[in-house]
């Protein structure tokens, strides 16, 4: 036996939401393809839609930091996301994935399901402001509970202020950065969190390839994409800067 | 997924009592959650209860922080398993780096103080996935993760490492398996962090209900075959226990570490081999080594010691192309590949060659 093992048994006691911006998305008037589609298509969706919670204030009890463990579940249990800068209260059971509730509860389709194992990026949403893999987070684990509030999530829903693209957004227009389009919604959050974190220490100028790389390295591109994501991503540190784009600002 | 309560514990000490009183069947720790979800998305793992600690109110910093303690303030038990001195009397405190065990992948690699101290865990840690599993992955789970084998991660084969009889890859689809100690179970053991963690000979501080343990990494990871080993874990933790800290004895002048990884997909992979090492010089100034400790990746069960290798490297500090060669060509003593995985022979020799002359030239 060697000395580690008698230490592991022998034992020793020695040791002992940001401020939320207002929302500025406003409602989609404009028909989509989706939108045409459910509404075409009758009434099978049109429960999704009825069971979009409304926006509403976050109710988070404070709770003292000392109590007994809480348990939730197996059943779903009341809770509130702060999506793209709104407080949204919606049921959640504890197995369920923050993608299946950013889209099969909040209506928020542009947040991608690919892999489902935290392989291809298609999910990738911000927590804090950092690049997160929502297939691989439980809606739990980002939610308001007692005493908890919640963080703050965006979607590429939350990239675009308003009517004005954010420049990542505009670039892959631009730069003609995709083609089947399935990969873009994650691209652009891994982009736009690597040129966020750059504008925020203000080294935009010097974002180069290798930077825009590494924090595409999580973000597969089937149709191989990938000279134009980088020219697009290069691109974007050139635009004019949008005011202020996303919610709850980037780590 | 099955469905499964979540209990979100106050503190350790909550944790813990919730692991040891199964109300509801056995619990699950969960903290960064990435190798947890894959598990139980697979069916793998399928508890009635998890047991959230990615959101532990007590003491976040203790959990959370890197930083280095110094040797007076060291626990005992840490003191302990330092290295010791030769002639028997207890080792010499010194200063040490803390990880604690909740710290993210991505803080790790990122850490000034840890890549100027020990480059080699700054460098495993960054290569380890993509910027978003990092990004949650924290470096105790990291530790623990199971292995990637794919019958393993597979429901469809009931493999001997899930209780079956029959270990499907020893004749089948072997080529990412091990071709060390790969008789019982040649899944390969997973983790970058650990292989660096064992060449910088981490401690571990572990929480339990009998209070604070710690253990040297290098005994606390186990293959099937040795002592304290079984085919249905990779370690020592048991139920009831959550690693808490990791302790690495911070290096002194003339030592240096590093890490290196051959993926065979470039933007993220896992390793097809990774090679981790540090050494020591004499004080005399002509290059002489001390000590040296390389432990390969992706080649065994748990990290592997090159102790052949080691001993040649340390006999003289040449370093010519013809000692090179020998030196790799010892870090495959015992090595016994499979049906499928005859290239990482050469793949590992070259690959310590290659680390060696980096790390010493």
């Amino acid at each position: 036996m060697s000395k580690g093992d008698l230490n592991l048994l022998e034992g020793d006691s020695q040791l002992s939401a940001s401020t939320l911006p207002p929302s500025e998305a406003a409602p989609q008037a404009e028909v989509t393809r989706r939108g045409f589609l459910k509404q075409s298509g009758g009434a099978a969706s049109a429960a999704a839609l009825l069971s979009l919670p409304k926006a509403s204030a976050a109710a988070t009890v404070p709770v003292p930091a000392t109590g007994p463990a809480q348990v939730l579940g197996p059943g779903a249990v009341p809770a509130t996301l702060l999506v793209n800068g709104k407080p949204q209260k919606v049921m959640i059971e504890p197995r369920d994935t923050l993608v299946t509730v950013l889209r099969d509860r909040l209506g928020l389709l542009g947040t991608k399901l690919g892999c489902d194992r935290g392989g291809c990026g298609a999910c990738t949403v911000w927590v804090a402001g950092a690049p997160s893999l929502a297939c691989m987070t439980l809606a739990l684990d980002v939610a308001g509970l007692a005493g908890q509030p919640p963080q703050a999530i965006t979607t590429v829903e939350g990239l675009a202020k308003g009517s004005v693209l954010h420049p990542l957004q505009q670039a892959f227009v631009d730069k003609d950065a995709l083609q089947c389009g399935f990969c873009t919604p994650g691209m652009l959050m891994s982009c736009a969190a690597l040129h966020e974190q750059a504008r925020a220490a203000g080294k935009l100028a010097s974002v180069g390839e290798k930077e825009v790389r590494e924090a595409i390295a999580g973000n597969l591109c089937r149709c191989g994409a990938y000279p134009h994501i980088i020219e697009a991503a290069l691109a974007a540190a050139k635009l004019p800067t949008a005011p202020a784009p996303g919610k709850g600002g980037v780590k | 997924m099955n469905a499964f309560s979540l209990t979100i514990p106050r503190t350790i000490k909550q944790a813990l009592d919730e692991l040891t009183t199964p109300k509801g069947g056995p619990g699950k720790l969960k903290a960064g959650g990435i190798d947890l979800l894959d598990l139980l998305k697979e069916g793998i793992e399928q508890p009635g209860r998890l047991i959230n600690i990615r959101r532990l109110d007590e003491a976040p910093q203790a959990l959370h922080e890197i930083g280095e303690v110094k040797a007076d303030a060291i626990p005992e038990g840490v003191w302990r398993l330092l290295p010791g001195s030769n002639d028997g009397s207890p080792p010499p405190r010194r200063d040490c780096l803390r990880i604690g065990s909740l710290a993210t992948l991505a803080q790790v690699a990122a850490h000034p103080l840890l890549a100027s101290k020990v480059p080699a865990l700054t460098e495993s840690a960054a290569d380890i996935a993509t910027p978003q599993i990092r990004q949650a992955a924290t470096v105790g789970g990291n530790l623990l993760q199971r292995p990637r084998c794919w019958y393993f991660r597979s429901s469809e084969y009931q493999c001997a490492k899930k209780g079956g009889s029959v270990c499907f890859a020893r004749d089948g689809e072997n080529d990412f398996h091990a071709i060390f100690d790969n008789q019982v179970c040649c899944a390969v053991h997973p983790s970058g962090t650990a292989v660096a963690l064992t060449a910088l000979d981490a401690i571990l501080s572990i929480s339990s209900p009998q209070g604070d343990k710690f253990v040297r990494l290098s005994s606390f990871l186990v293959s099937p075959t040795q002592p304290g080993g079984a085919i249905g874990r990779e370690n020592r933790l048991e139920a009831d226990m959550m690693i808490h800290a990791i302790w690495i004895p911070s290096p002194g002048p003339g030592e240096r570490s590093l890490y290196r990884k051959v993926k065979q997909k470039q933007s993220f992979d896992w390793p097809l081999a990774d090679v981790a090492i540090s050494a020591r010089r004499k004080p005399t100034g002509n290059k002489e080594l001390e000590a040296v400790r390389i432990i390969l990746g992706a080649v065994a069960p748990v990290p592997h010691r090159a102790r052949s290798a080691e001993a040649l490297l340390l006999q003289s500090p040449s370093l010519d192309a013809e000692r090179l060669r020998k030196i790799g060509q010892a870090a495959l003593t015992g090595a016994i590949p499979l049906s499928r995985n005859g290239y990482k022979l050469p793949l590992v020799s070259g690959l310590v060659q290659q680390a060696i002359a980096e790390l010493l030239s």
